[in-house]
């Protein structure tokens, strides 16, 4: 498989190219077969047909330009070509003096000027080295305002100074330099916050702001020492706090900044999700339509039934795609407890799999108190999913097992396939849909399975939410087994 | 009549596009994958291919580099289709020694007008078939 390993900073929001790849090839389908009729029909003079046809098509037009729109947002919106970072920008530059123009002369008594007096004397020539660094790396596509950066570097140096006039315990220095001191309602973390939040929008990669802090920090201490000369204990314990100040704030604007690119990632696979149901319903309900009338011809009626079913397809992927961005944004799938029969479920289940994978022999077994409250619909829909990942992977004319068992602490329902391992090292990030895939086409492979590797991700969410857990083991000799475990109502 | 092997994994992909090519008057012969691509296009000698890169087996860009390498089919134009929309493909479909590319979902003039083209170029470039392939 030749398929590129995604740019470094890239790799953790792989999901959106992949999935709009995904979505499509159906769409693909949907377009062509619906042109195969229009020609059709035009040529066999059915006039009546055409309007309606026209529509479909439309409405598959309209969700390609959708998918375009945000597959173009989903590429530039990685961080990928970042530049070298090690090189800060704080070279040369000679015209800095130890009084800063502007802020009060340093005082020359014996124990001379201490860090934080500097920043705020030096203020200007600080920032305008750094400002000077930042334009370098300013990407060309963002017309973002320098000054509004600058404002916030700006606080951060008040913020820092401020930091360094008073006096840190032990525990809060070593928190402070691993970047975890409480943000509690200080002004070094909003300004950090705000700084990573922009520099996401701005469309800065991460190694860019990371060499901003850089060069920030080389500025003031290049122009701190050269002012000083001999260094004394008191400045060296001013450099290290000093130290500590910004790693504290590039703690936090790294935390923002990629909290804001995965938040703006899963907003637009929402907005994408809901905008794509309106136009898909018009492609199924036509589709339909014309299905229901038993007027259809062949091949109008091979060609029409490839649309509906390319379109259920993409239902059931516009489904997912909306029950994980709302795991993901609203925290969590919401469920529903009644009483319910496990092993009726897992039956409804299989029968409807067995249904769609005719060719596919499929096992089920049931044993023990079986009865609980769960949340049937979710339930069903992530043990399709889990059945579905079988049939997939499974190899061909082995069978897929379904076990069901109850105790009176749990039940647990294992679905095993003969098939490729999975690899160790795949096994512990497996429900990630966020971990990059390479198997764009694999997937595509085994024919149209309808899923976006989002599968795994919901029911696993599922499962959670009822305060369940689904274990993975893979090996030659055993195949793979997902086990859901889902403990009794308590 | 103008023979166009289409290689492609996806079923419903490789019904539609192909009735749509034949309902434009071409000749459409099949392959699922890289490896029956590169061996249909030895054995059949089709005027152009028509390649899907993703594809189980040997993929396109594998299957095309064979086929370029190979005396008898190195003269068949090929025409790499991808879903995916970014230049890097482009160029990757090109390095692979694809004479043109396309994205799918396919637009159908667009994806002729490509075809044509090819076809045209090939038959001025080409000098009769007998000593082509030595």
């Amino acid at each position: 498989m030749s398929v590129e390993p995604p740019a470094p900073g890239a790799a953790r929001h792989a999901l959106p190219p992949a999935l709009i790849h995904d979505l499509r090839t159906p769409l693909g389908q949907i377009i062509g077969y619906t042109e195969l009729l229009v020609e059709r029909a035009e040529e066999a003079g059915e006039r009546e047909m055409v309007p309606d046809l026209k529509k479909v098509s439309a409405a598959g037009y309209r969700m390609l330009a959708l998918l375009e729109e945000n597959f173009a947002s989903a590429v530039t919106g990685a961080p990928g070509d970042a530049g070298e970072g090690d090189e800060v920008g704080a070279g040369e530059g000679d015209e800095v003096g130890t009084g800063g123009e502007g802020g009060s002369p340093p005082a020359a008594g014996r124990e001379g000027v201490r860090l934080a007096d500097f920043i705020a004397g030096n203020r200007e020539p600080i920032l305008a080295e750094w400002e000077a660094f930042a334009r370098t790396c300013t990407p060309a596509s963002g017309a973002m305002d320098i000054m509004s950066l600058r404002d916030h570097a700006n606080e951060m140096l008040t913020v820092i100074a401020a930091d360094l006039r008073t006096h840190q315990g032990g525990h809060a220095q070593a928190e402070k330099s691993k970047g975890n001191a409480p943000a509690d309602g200080g002004h070094a973390a909003t300004a950090a916050e705000e700084h990573g939040a922009d520099r996401a929008e701005s469309g800065f990669t991460v190694e860019q702001m990371v060499s901003e802090y850089r060069a920030l920090r080389a500025s003031v201490i290049r122009l701190w020492t050269r002012a000083r000369g001999e260094l004394a204990p008191a400045d060296l314990e001013d450099l290290t706090r000093f130290n500590e100040a910004i790693d504290q704030s590039l703690a936090e604007s790294v935390t923002r900044y990629t909290k804001e690119l995965d938040d703006s990632k899963e907003m637009f696979l929402a907005i994408l999700g809901h905008d794509m149901r309106t136009p898909l319903g018009a492609v199924l309900t036509s589709a339909r339509f014309m299905l229901d009338t038993q007027e259809l011809e062949e091949p109008s009626l091979t060609l029409t039934s490839r649309i509906a079913s390319s379109a259920t397809r993409m239902v059931h992927m516009v489904g997912a795609l909306l029950d994980f961005t709302r795991s993901r944004l609203g925290g969590g799938i919401p469920i529903e407890r009644a009483a319910m029969n496990m092993g009726k479920a897992v039956h409804d289940v299989v029968d409807e799999m067995a249904a769609a994978h005719p060719d596919r022999d499929i096992d089920v077994d049931a044993r023990g108190e079986l009865q609980g409250e769960w949340d049937c619909a979710r339930i069903s829909q992530a043990l399709t999913n889990l059945l579905g990942n079988a049939l997939e992977h499974g190899s061909p004319g082995t069978v897929v097992t379904v076990e069901t068992q109850g105790d009176e602490h749990e039940v647990a329902i294992s679905v095993h396939n003969r098939g490729p391992v999975i690899p160790s090292g795949e096994l512990n990030g497996i429900f990630n849909p966020m971990k990059p895939r390479d198997d764009a086409h694999q997937a595509a492979a085994g024919g149209p399975s309808g899923n976006l590797g989002l599968g795994l991700y919901i029911a696993d969410r599922i499962v959670n939410a009822h305060n369940g857990r689904i274990d993975v083991a893979s090996s030659e000799e055993d195949g793979t087994t997902f086990t859901v475990h889902l403990p009794r109502r308590g | 009549m103008t023979k166009i092997l289409l290689v492609e994994d996806n079923e419903m992909n490789r019904d539609m596009l192909s009735r749509r090519l034949m309902r434009k008057g071409y000749q459409v012969i099949l392959a699922v994958d890289g490896q029956e691509g590169v061996e249909t296009a030895a054995s059949q000698l089709p005027d152009l291919v028509l390649m899907d890169m993703s594809l189980p087996v040997l993929d396109g860009w594998e299957a095309t580099r064979r086929l370029k390498s190979e005396p008898a089919t190195r003269h068949i134009p090929v025409i790499a289709l991808t879903a995916h929309a970014m230049s890097s493909d482009r160029g990757k479909a090109l390095e692979a020694g694809c004479d043109d590319y396309d994205t799918k979902p396919v637009d159908l003039p667009r994806l002729l007008g490509k075809i044509e083209a090819l076809l045209a170029a090939a038959a001025a470039a080409a000098p009769p078939p007998a000593e082509a392939s030595t």
